[in-house]
């Protein structure tokens, strides 16, 4: 049997879920012979070499290049995942969808200590993504087929949903549903 | 007190007269998820829904009705679950609720219930409204982001001398919980504890006090296991 | 403002908490608006908590808490008054005044507001000034009302100048209105006894006005056999958008009503009738007052105790529970069922609550008999029914109809304009296409299509979201936030509708409407939660091709519509557009 092939990418997330990936002890040495990492960050391949089986997202939708990423990875993969719950309901990083990005950007730039003193420059470049008014669930913007839950999934749930996918259909055991 | 026979999915029980349908139904071994109601939640608020079942063919809400002679109960079907867990994913979306940095995570009874139900995500769009927190009071802190409007600190809840202490305060989605900030500085130590055990979320906890116990041994870190859905 | 204090004002008033709303009121007329003063001092009066004065202040629409102008200015907000013009209206008051909506003048003399359905979509557009209704805007008429107000005229002298007093324009009446031809004392003599009566209404086959159609006899029926004191409540909270038969029958056939509220007094032996009147209608409250005072020297009406209960803005106080609690001096939010009201309602006596036409109709069947009430209507609807007919007709106004006429008749009587849609008995009914012929040949009755009287027609040139949207806008405003799937669930069906309508819905969010329609509608505490979804349902049933044309199925269905443009703009606007 082919090796499935598996793509990941974390968008507005802190990377936790790829750690959490990381993670899973000797499951990974099963699951390498299972499958075989297409573009992800932790084979450092920035564009999709082929078609791919699976797709996980982590991380929710902050920017504009965060956007053609998830839409990329929708048009490349049959399956796509949302792991993790910045991906699933935008996460921490959504805590600041109720204030004005203005406000927040004068915050993170201008108003904190460790600001330049008399600074009025919040960094910016053509080079860089447009931040988004808010930050988006993945499933808002495209069709996600499954949700792994957690912040982050553990390693042992995103194995056992990785093995159930393989075999046909994503299940997972309602008790490793988790949200933290 | 004489029983009361009934149906439910198909199946016979009986129940002592007089008791809600939720708890007929528990007697007999058939949970109803529940929310606003736990036992010992007197009297019944009937705001959260989350207990609706089908009685005689009609939709209400089981916390708020009495079982009776020959009701034909539906619970566990496949419509009646779904409309349950669609509530729980109501307000999941119109609060804020970050799992990750609350307080309560683990012995938050939303959040055990989302487990039972085992809710991945909301089918609703998160509609991220911003809400004031109550940073004000001397003991507590309001936390508006996770309150579900259950009302359980509006009308069951008052102070040593009797009274109201939080209110429910505007109408429609614009309704908030307020806090009397006097009475709330005046709050004994075992009625302000009293409060934060009533709320069944994160939405009032104590001002100064992080996580109580590692993740593991809270109330609903094994919930999952123990409830056959 | 006012230094009086609040124990002065509410001097006249007895020391009792469940008569808080006329406290509010006094205290709002004195002083303005409440202040958090007043609400101490109040509390204090009533021995009450502050916070149970503030919730009750914040639940209704017309209670204010802080300064709202000398006079403020409430435009109705329903889709008659849209397609008449009030956003015009708004437009021409915000320019005069130089303030938006929501906002008072710097010198406090003008608030400038929008509310619901203030019951005049005959009259369309209209406003509400100092609870004063002023119908049939034009631009010329607030022009002048803004430079007389200034000047210091008085309210009701405007309203008359610039003609803009209501009127009622009855097209059609079957049974109210002829002759009320008996005596007063001979009807008091008729009644024999309280199963009589009850058998005699029993046997007209009347059914509740409100919309529900709960047989009245049967209700009264079921509240005697629970131990009294027992309650009659009058039900004047008529707040569906596009009704206002209420406003009529409240103006032109008072006496009638309280005749029947006395009726139904002796039929359940009750000693306390209470009549519940929006706010809207405050402007009514006087006349009401005084036909009760007039009528007091019949024995009949003499030996109850009566209460005219002012409301202050809360469509759900309709929903027969929320009123109750609402006349307790409650916030308006209904109550769980059981209890039902005939067993304990108001202070939690058996209690009726029926609809004003409702008592109207008992006195007629009183007086004419059960046969030549039944001899109108069908078989489970029996006898006639006031209708309001707005929208683009040429006779808006008051219909009187037998119930069974078809919707093709009514369209005839009030003269409906190239109609493409019927909304029948308002936002919580049912939208009709009235291009599908035999769409018109079915008959209002509670068979069929059931009203509570609003009939809202609207002409070909309409656009049928702009109505959908304001209806379902409506029900937003008017939840009461009391049970989760009606506030957070319209709320979310609202924008669900606003993203297919904007067209960047795909066909499963089609299916999303119809799917959480039906679990608001399955899991809401009353009867707003359990309809209002009926605004998507029905129309997607009478309209399918308009939701169709929304949608765009060429599409891929794995990438969803987004606007990038929009959810940059705030980028774009802190670093200019031009950053690319």
């Amino acid at each position: 049997m082919s090796k499935k092939k598996v793509a990941t990418v974390s968008l507005a997330g802190c990377f936790g879920c790829h750690m959490s990936f990381l993670d899973m002890d000797l499951e990974l040495l099963d699951l390498i012979d299972l499958i075989q990492f297409d573009r992800s960050p932790l084979t450092d391949i920035k564009t999709f070499k082929h078609r791919v089986d699976i797709g996980l997202i982590e991380g929710g939708v902050c920017n504009d290049h965060n956007l053609h990423v998830l839409r990329d990875f929708r048009q490349h993969c049959d399956v796509l995942i949302s792991l993790g719950e910045c991906a699933i309901m935008g996460g921490l990083p959504a805590m600041r969808n109720d204030i004005p990005l203005s406000e927040c950007l004068n915050e993170a730039y201008l108003g904190v200590p460790t600001a330049i003193k008399n600074s009025t420059i919040i960094p910016h470049h053509e080079d860089l993504p447009k931040i988004l008014d808010r930050v988006y669930p993945c499933h808002e913007l495209v069709k996600i087929d499954y949700f792994l839950t957690g912040c982050p999934p553990s390693g042992e749930v995103i194995a056992l949903a990785l093995k159930s996918l393989l075999r046909g259909d994503l299940t997972i055991p309602r008790e490793l549903i988790k949200y933290d | 007190m004489s029983n009361v026979f009934f149906q439910c999915d198909g199946k016979s029980m009986q129940a002592p007269a007089n008791t809600t349908v939720v708890e007929a139904l528990k007697l007999n071994g058939e949970i109803v998820p529940t929310l606003c109601w736990s036992p010992g939640i007197e009297p019944c608020l009937g705001t959260c829904r989350v207990c609706t079942i089908k009685i005689n063919g009609k939709e209400a809400a089981a916390c708020t009705q009495t079982i009776s002679e020959n009701m034909i109960i539906e619970s566990a079907t496949d419509e009646i679950r779904d409309l349950q867990k669609a509530i729980v994913e109501l307000l999941f979306v119109e609060g804020n609720h970050y799992c990750a940095s609350c307080e309560k995570s683990g012995d938050c009874e939303l959040q055990g219930l989302a487990y039972q139900m085992g809710m991945t995500h909301s089918r609703f769009p998160y509609q991220f409204t911003p809400y004031e927190l109550d940073y004000t009071g001397v003991h507590l802190l309001l936390e508006r982001n996770r309150c579900i409007h259950c009302k359980r600190c509006t009308d069951l809840f008052v102070d040593d001398k009797q009274r109201k202490v939080f209110s429910f305060e505007g109408k429609g989605s614009d309704t908030l919980v307020q806090m009397n900030h006097k009475y709330e500085s005046e709050l004994s130590d075992h009625k302000r504890k009293e409060v934060v055990d009533l709320c069944p979320v994160g939405a009032i906890i104590f001002k100064g006090k992080g996580f109580d116990r590692p993740i593991g041994t809270r109330k609903f870190d094994h919930w999952g296991d123990k409830i056959d859905v | 403002m006012n230094k009086k204090s609040v124990s002065k004002i509410v001097r006249h008033l007895p020391r009792d908490p469940t008569r808080l709303l006329d406290y509010l009121w006094a205290i709002q007329r004195a002083k303005g608006f409440i202040s958090p003063l007043d609400i101490f001092e109040l509390a204090k009066l009533l021995k009450i908590d502050e916070s149970r004065i503030k919730e009750v202040i914040t639940f209704y629409h017309f209670f204010f808490d802080k300064p709202h102008g000398e006079f403020s200015i409430f435009l109705d907000q329903s889709i008659i008054a849209k397609h008449a013009g009030i956003d015009l209206i708004e437009k021409v008051f915000e320019e005069a005044l130089g303030v938006k909506s929501g906002q008072m003048t710097d010198d406090w003399q003008f608030g400038l507001y929008k509310t619901s359905c203030i019951g005049m979509s005959d009259q369309a557009p209209a406003a509400l000034i100092n609870m004063i209704p002023f119908v049939n805007l034009t631009t010329d008429k607030v022009l002048t009302l803004i430079t007389c107000l200034k000047r210091g005229d008085e309210l009701l002298k405007l309203q008359k100048d610039l003609d803009c007093v209501p009127q009622n324009t009855v097209h059609q009446s079957l049974v109210t209105q002829d002759q009320w031809d008996q005596d007063i004392t001979s009807l008091h003599t008729q009644i024999l006894n309280p199963q009589d009566i009850i058998q005699e209404i029993i046997s007209s086959g009347l059914r509740g006005r409100g919309g529900a159609g709960f047989p009245t006899g049967k209700k009264w029926q079921l509240c005697r056999q629970y131990p009294g004191p027992r309650v009659v409540v009058c039900n004047a909270d008529e707040g569906e958008p596009g009704t206002f038969k209420d406003r009529y029958l409240l103006t032109e056939h008072a006496t009638k009503l309280f005749y029947g509220m006395a009726i139904a007094a002796k039929a359940i032996e009750s000693q306390e009738a209470y009549l519940y009147l929006r706010a809207e209608y405050t402007y009514l409250l006087d006349h009401l007052h005084f036909v009760l005072t007039k009528l007091q020297r019949d024995p009949l009406i003499r030996q109850i105790k009566w209460r005219i209960q002012l409301g202050a803005g809360a469509y759900v106080v309709g929903e027969e529970s929320a009123l109750l609690e609402s006349l307790e001096g409650k916030r308006g939010e209904p109550r769980l069922r059981p209890p039902f009201p005939v067993e304990k309602g108001y202070l939690g006596k058996p209690t009726i609550v029926n609809n004003v036409e409702t008592f109207v109709l008992v006195s007629k069947v009183l007086e004419k008999g059960f046969e030549s009430f039944r001899k109108w209507g069908t078989d489970q609807s029996a006898g006639v029914r006031w209708l309001s007919i707005s929208g683009d007709v040429s006779k808006p106004g008051l219909y009187e109809v037998p119930w069974g006429i078809r919707l093709r008749e009514v369209l005839e009587l009030c003269g409906a304009q190239s109609p493409l849609m019927i909304q029948v008995g308002g936002p919580s009914g049912e939208c009709i296409n009235a291009t599908i012929l035999s769409e018109l040949e079915r008959k209002l009755s509670f068979e069929d299509l059931p009203t509570g009287g609003s009939f809202m027609v609207f002409s070909k040139e309409r656009d049928i979201f702009t109505i959908l949207q304001n209806f379902m806008q409506f029900f937003v405003d008017e939840s009461c936030g009391n049970c989760t799937p009606c506030r957070a669930g319209n709320v979310v069906l609202n924008n669900q509708l606003k993203k297919v309508v904007d067209g960047h819905g795909r066909p499963q969010d089609l299916m999303s409407l119809t799917q959480w329609s039906h679990v608001v509608m399955k899991t809401s505490r009353c009867g707003l939660g359990m309809s209002s979804p009926r605004v998507i349902t029905t129309s997607m049933k009478a309209f399918p091709e308009i939701y169709q044309h929304k949608i765009d199925s060429s599409k891929s269905s794995l990438i969803f519509d987004f606007d990038e443009q929009k959810a940059t703009s705030d980028y774009d606007k802190i670093f200019g557009e031009n950053h690319e």
